[in-house]
């Protein structure tokens, strides 16, 4: 019995230590599923406070309350959970989205990780409320600063977006210069006179689409929060890289036109 | 009794005797009795003598190389690439005028697909709907 027990030892310790290698990584679609997860749970605990609270509203015992006050501390948990998982997946998605360059990607992970770390602190102090008083404030600061979790999000889905269409300019002027390098050997004669201009038509297409992009990037900037009140900045974004899109549509059109000749 | 080494088994017993200290001629050796200057022979270590840790480390460095022999193996299938990697294709030759146009249609038609794959109103990174007014 002794002969095997400390090789079964070592071998227990051995598989403990190799347990990392085994360890899947935490990615967005995972925390996607964690915030899916939370976002029901918190769901179904917001049926249950609104339950208690007009089973307290009526009634007025010490019974109901107690149970109000207990759900709703269980509810302020939950919808600060749910909140913090989000935020976890709009940061990893974030990360794992391929964007343009001339997007800091780092500066904004910060400010995630910094409400995460907010929402996270506050587990301890709002597992202690056992007031109506304390429930009340605690419950007014999470909802004085959740309006920086909306323009946040709205940033980041706009940077999301506007890196994208960074990316897809770049593609468009690498496939441009090779187009108009073969386009060089294919045009000759007569045609040769029309490349100039042709390219100066293309060109001017992903410029405009580059300036439509830039423009979506300097709203998506100015986002601020005026007294809790957010500016919609998304739908503008939407507008201003819809039009670069069109642009660079009109870009392969042309393109199109001028291998086919 | 006295240890006597031994060089050779083959060799006879009064070529195995290298000199006993004190002893200087055949009178005092005869009068040595018999049993002290019985040769023995020094133990060898054997399999059962040796330390157990010794087997057990070894082991244990067999199981931890099994182990991450496993893992690598089970890595590689789950990222599906060969074990062997892949000789790199031999740069074509230049390819002729007609191949190259062809080329770039492929990817003139490919960007276009791509740029209409682009969807703006992707809503799964929107904030959740959250009750701002909790209280009792």
């Amino acid at each position: 019995m002794k002969k095997f027990l400390v090789p079964a030892l070592l071998f227990l310790i051995a598989s403990k230590l190799s347990f990392p290698l085994f360890a899947e990584e935490f990615n967005a679609e995972k925390a996607r599923n964690d915030y899916l997860y939370n976002l029901e749970v918190y769901q179904q605990s917001h049926q249950e406070y609104v339950r208690t609270k007009q089973a307290y509203y009526t009634y007025r015992t010490l019974v109901t309350k107690t149970e109000a006050i207990n759900t709703a501390v269980d509810l302020l948990l939950k919808r600060e959970e749910m909140v913090r998982t989000y935020l976890v997946m709009l940061r990893l998605s974030f990360l794992e989205t391929p964007l343009s360059a001339d997007i800091n990607k780092q500066e904004w992970v910060s400010k995630c990780e910094i409400l995460e770390a907010w929402l996270e602190s506050r587990k301890p102090k709002i597992e202690a409320v056992s007031t109506i008083i304390d429930i009340n404030k605690v419950s007014e600061e999470f909802e004085g600063r959740f309006a920086e979790v909306t323009a946040l999000s709205r940033q980041m889905s706009g940077l999301v977006l506007a890196g994208e269409m960074g990316l897809m300019i770049e593609e468009g002027a690498k496939v441009k210069d090779d187009a108009i390098s073969q386009l060089k050997t294919t045009w000759t004669g007569d045609k040769a006179r029309y490349l100039e201009s042709f390219i100066a038509q293309i060109d001017e297409k992903i410029s405009l689409a580059l300036d439509k992009k830039n423009k979506a990037l300097t709203v998506i900037s100015g986002q601020a929060i005026f007294d809790n009140e957010i500016k919609d900045t998304l739908s503008p974004t939407r507008s201003l890289l819809i039009d670069s899109q069109h642009y660079l549509k009109e870009m392969v059109l042309l393109l199109e036109e001028g291998i086919s000749e | 009794m006295i240890a006597i080494n031994a060089k050779k088994k083959s060799e006879p017993p009064s070529m195995m005797v290298q000199g006993i200290e004190g002893i200087d001629s055949e009178e005092e050796m005869s009068a040595i009795p018999p049993e002290a200057t019985k040769v023995t022979k020094l133990p060898r270590p054997s399999f059962r003598q040796f330390p157990k840790i010794y087997i057990y480390i070894s082991i244990f460095a067999i199981l931890i190389v099994l182990l991450l022999g496993v893992i690598a193996f089970a890595n590689n299938m789950k990222n599906n690439r060969p074990m062997i990697p892949t000789p790199t294709p031999a740069p074509l030759s230049p390819t002729p005028v007609a191949s190259n146009s062809a080329n770039i249609n492929e990817r003139v038609t490919k960007f276009k697909q791509d740029l209409g794959n682009l969807d703006f109103y992707d809503n799964r990174l929107d904030p959740p709907q959250v009750d701002l007014n909790i209280k009792l």
